[in-house]
């Protein structure tokens, strides 16, 4: 693990290299390795539990790899905390902020310890959410504890914003209006984004980058477009019904019953089709699958399962 | 029913661990005196036992009615709101509050109840004859359900009360002062400690009413809003994580603490019915109402904090506070500049409330009869034992890790220093006990300065004013509190004993944190 203390500011914001952490028996990330390139807004998807916010705690040095290496802007972020943190922003899953806190005292804190904060931006931000500078962190609701935390992260304009789950606890209006396009604006700026979630929808419409984590394994990961454009849903109708899924090549897995049954396939779009023909089944519908169908596919591939129409 | 029992079993689940903490702080109170009385040289009499146990469970209880009384949220503004969800649940409000109630003070009787019994066995003589051991007991100690009762009814009318109302709360709760029976002693203490239970039967049925129908909430709402909080941006990174660590570690507790007990010592001073029983009355509460509200209250507050710690597992390590981007050694140094304000913090609060009992007592009585006695009850050696060893880990127990550390030393710490105090054949203890104590200390010292100086924790910039200003805060209190002895011309022990004896033990368990603090937070940011 390098341990170097001075900043390279040409360097990934984010490089994973084969990382490996175990609580106990339970496997939490398993050999990940993932590069976020700068200037983009890279999506971590999984389902709960899959190791989402476990990568993200060894970004901010919080956990110590047990395999692998971990590097923030070229730097460790255990022997050097202070030079990584102070060009993160971040926003954790459970807003832990202190509930003593008022908002106006909140900004003061989180200014003191980064050079390059933007009162005006700040102020800016804590009028578009309509947050009271008086009001304590106890006294505000879901939503507003968000809202605070992202008011925290992104005063300074951080060079890597890290989000987990930000969407959670905030409405429909401010996750659609205000977060994608707070997101969307600090990678205009040249600025990176990383955010978890699990609103597969969400990240489809703000993510360049996409990696799925499912069990502690990365499964996929890479350019948005290109993931979609490398699978394929597939409606096939077989000649006669059937039993259990069809066992076609490319096919990741099977949604039906009966004659017709659809599938999502990871590019082996022709070798599918020919299998099919080979079977007798007619191609009724081809379409881009959503990142949730894909994520769904790959995260059920394996044994296929069958979902009774 | 069902309901009901789901509120009950919630309430276990939230004050297992507190509780079962306690016990096991009890047993090695316990099993410290066991071996001792094996010991036919060094065994201390019946009635010593008694004092240190008696000390023991008052203030236990009193934490751990404390944080059984006072939700998870709101340790530390003693907040107790009462969730939603267990206000929507489909129980009568009466039944609701009898509930809570009961099942938030059957923990805390049940560690009384449990402790008396082990203790009763361990301590007295006559250790077949269990039934009259306890009724012994319990008769000598005569504060043990005063205590009980006092901590739930001073935390009850702190936590379920609106703000606005908590002072009215308070005299609500002590009514049954100015009624005390006279009786026997026993009976009286018995009687207060029911009247006070009451009062606190009738708040905690108030706040719960107060909730649910959510009539006052314009008084939190008021009250949250009051003060507006700091306006002046701070200094540098360093001034805002020490700003941060006094807020979230200390808070107002030392003040509320200040307000309550100075509260009940006036309420007292009111109760008197101007003849000279005062001495007398003041005996039967001494330690709540003369020399030990000091100590009483320092041993509380920093027995709160740590057990508060205990329950909620994060150890004041939030997130939040991780991710400062700050080297951790400044994050130590920040933590460990809040500690040592809370502890010259914590020593002055303890002197300004000595001095408030020893004037209010020269005040009313004039002939000086009650401030020769407080004198006299300020030196006793129990008291001294606390004042001086407790006030320091009281406040060294805002600093995450040292607080099980020093809660696990402190209670032997105060038994060894009572027992040399009170023989003043110093060198079998010495021998036998203050040398391997010290010696572990000395090593478990050396070990943590050589991990954190090894990981490039320690600066010498950082540890040497802070070593200064905690020895300074020594030094002022000793020497304020020794010129009380030499004032009144009536000394306990020689000085060379003093120093041989307080000055080492004293610095090194100060000395702990300097190197525990910057550990802990390293091994815990980046576990």
């Amino acid at each position: 693990m390098t341990s170097n203390a001075n900043p390279q500011p040409s360097a990934s914001p984010v490089a994973i290299d084969g990382l490996t952490r175990r609580f106990r028996r339970k496997t939490a990330l398993d050999g990940v390795s993932l590069k976020v390139p700068r200037g983009f807004v890279y999506g971590l998807v999984g389902e709960n539990g899959a190791g989402k916010t476990t990568l993200i705690k060894h970004l901010l040095g919080l956990l110590k790899p047990q395999a692998g290496s971990v590097q923030v802007f070229g730097l460790d972020p255990i022997a050097a905390p202070e030079q990584t943190l102070g060009r993160i922003g971040y926003l954790s899953e459970n807003r832990d902020m202190p509930n003593w806190m008022r908002v106006r005292e909140l900004m003061l804190y989180t200014k003191a310890f980064y050079p390059a904060w933007d009162d005006a931006y700040a102020e800016h931000l804590r009028a578009t959410f309509d947050l009271d500078p008086g009001a304590k962190i106890r006294t505000l609701s879901r939503g507003q504890r968000a809202q605070a935390g992202l008011l925290a992260a992104l005063g300074h304009r951080p060079d890597l914003l890290i989000l987990d789950e930000p969407s959670s606890g905030l409405d429909p209006i401010v996750r659609r209006d205000i977060l994608a396009a707070i997101i969307r604006t600090v990678a205009d700026e040249g600025r990176t984004v990383l955010f978890s979630s699990h609103l597969l929808d969400e990240v489809e419409r703000v993510a360049d980058h996409v990696a799925m984590i499912h069990t502690g394994r990365l499964v996929m990961q890479g350019p948005l477009d290109d993931i979609k454009q490398g699978h394929l849903r597939v409606t096939l109708r077989f000649p006669e019904p059937q039993r259990t899924p069809p066992d076609l090549p490319g096919a990741l897995f099977w949604e039906g019953a009966g004659t017709e049954w659809a599938t999502v396939c990871n590019g082996q779009a022709a070798a599918l089709k020919e299998a099919a023909a080979q079977r007798g089944a007619e191609v009724l519908e081809e379409a881009t699958p959503s990142l949730e169908e894909i994520f769904i596919a790959r995260a059920k591939a394996g044994p296929a399962r069958v979902r009774e129409a | 029913m069902r309901p009901v029992l789901t509120l009950i079993w919630e309430q276990w689940r939230q004050n297992r661990w507190v509780f079962l903490r306690m016990c096991l702080l009890a047993g090695m109170l316990l099993a410290w005196i066991w071996l001792d009385r094996l010991n036919p040289l060094t065994a201390a009499s019946e009635g010593t036992y008694t004092v240190i146990i008696k000390f023991f469970m008052l203030m236990a209880s009193m934490v751990f009615a404390g944080l059984a009384f006072t939700w998870k949220e709101g340790r530390n503004s003693l907040q107790f709101r009462v969730p939603p969800r267990v206000l929507a649940l489909p129980v009568r409000t009466p039944a609701l509050a009898t509930t809570l109630f009961f099942a938030k003070f059957l923990p805390v009787a049940a560690f009384v109840g449990l402790f008396a019994l082990v203790a009763g066995r361990v301590a007295l003589d006559d250790a077949t004859a269990l039934w009259k051991g306890i009724d012994d007991f319990h008769v000598d100690i005569m504060l043990t359900p005063t205590g009980v009762a006092m901590a739930a009814a001073a935390f009850l009318a702190i936590a379920w009360c609106p703000p606005g109302l908590r002072i009215l709360a308070i005299l609500l709760v002590f009514p049954a002062l100015r009624w005390a029976p006279d009786v026997t002693r026993s009976a009286s203490v018995y009687i207060y400690a029911v009247s006070v239970l009451l009062g606190a039967y009738i708040v905690a049925l108030m706040g719960v009413c107060a909730d649910r129908s959510g009539r006052w909430a314009h008084l939190y709402a008021g009250w949250a809003a009051l003060g507006g909080g700091r306006k002046r941006p701070f200094r540098s990174p360093a001034h805002a994580q020490a700003w941060y660590e006094t807020k979230t570690r200390t808070g107002h507790l030392p003040w509320a603490f200040l307000a309550l007990f100075i509260l009940f010592h006036a309420s007292i001073m009111a109760s008197w019915d101007g003849k000279d029983e005062l001495i007398s009355w003041m005996e039967d509460t001494s330690i709540m109402s003369t020399a030990g509200v000091a100590a009483v209250a320092t041993v509380v507050l920093g027995l709160l904090i740590v057990a508060a710690d205990c329950r909620d597992h994060v150890s004041g390590l939030s997130t939040f506070a991780l991710t400062r981007p700050l080297a951790t050694r400044r994050l130590a140094r920040a933590r460990l500049t809040a500690g040592s304000f809370s502890l010259l913090r914590t020593y002055l609060l303890a002197l300004l409330i000595c001095t408030c009992a020893v004037g209010a007592a020269f005040l009313i009585t004039r002939d000086g009869h009650s401030l020769r006695h407080f004198l006299r009850e300020l030196q006793e050696p129990p008291m001294l034992a606390m004042l001086i060893l407790f006030i320091p880990a009281v406040s060294w127990s805002s600093l995450w890790l040292s607080a099980p550390l020093v809660a696990t030393l402190a209670p032997p710490t105060a038994f060894l220093m009572f027992r040399i105090l009170e023989h003043l054949n110093l060198a079998e203890y010495l021998l036998g006990a203050l040398v391997p104590w010290a010696l572990v200390t000395v090593l478990l010292t050396a070990t943590a300065f050589t991990l954190a100086a090894r990981r490039h924790l320690l600066t010498r910039r950082a540890v040497i004013p802070l070593l200064m200003a905690w020895l300074a805060g020594s030094a002022l209190f000793v020497t304020c509190f020794w010129g009380v002895g030499f004032l009144n011309r009536r000394y306990l022990v020689s000085e060379e004993t003093i120093v041989a004896v307080f000055t080492p033990i004293f610095a090194l368990i100060a000395l702990l944190p300097f190197a525990t603090v910057p550990l802990s937070l390293h091994w815990f940011r980046h576990r």
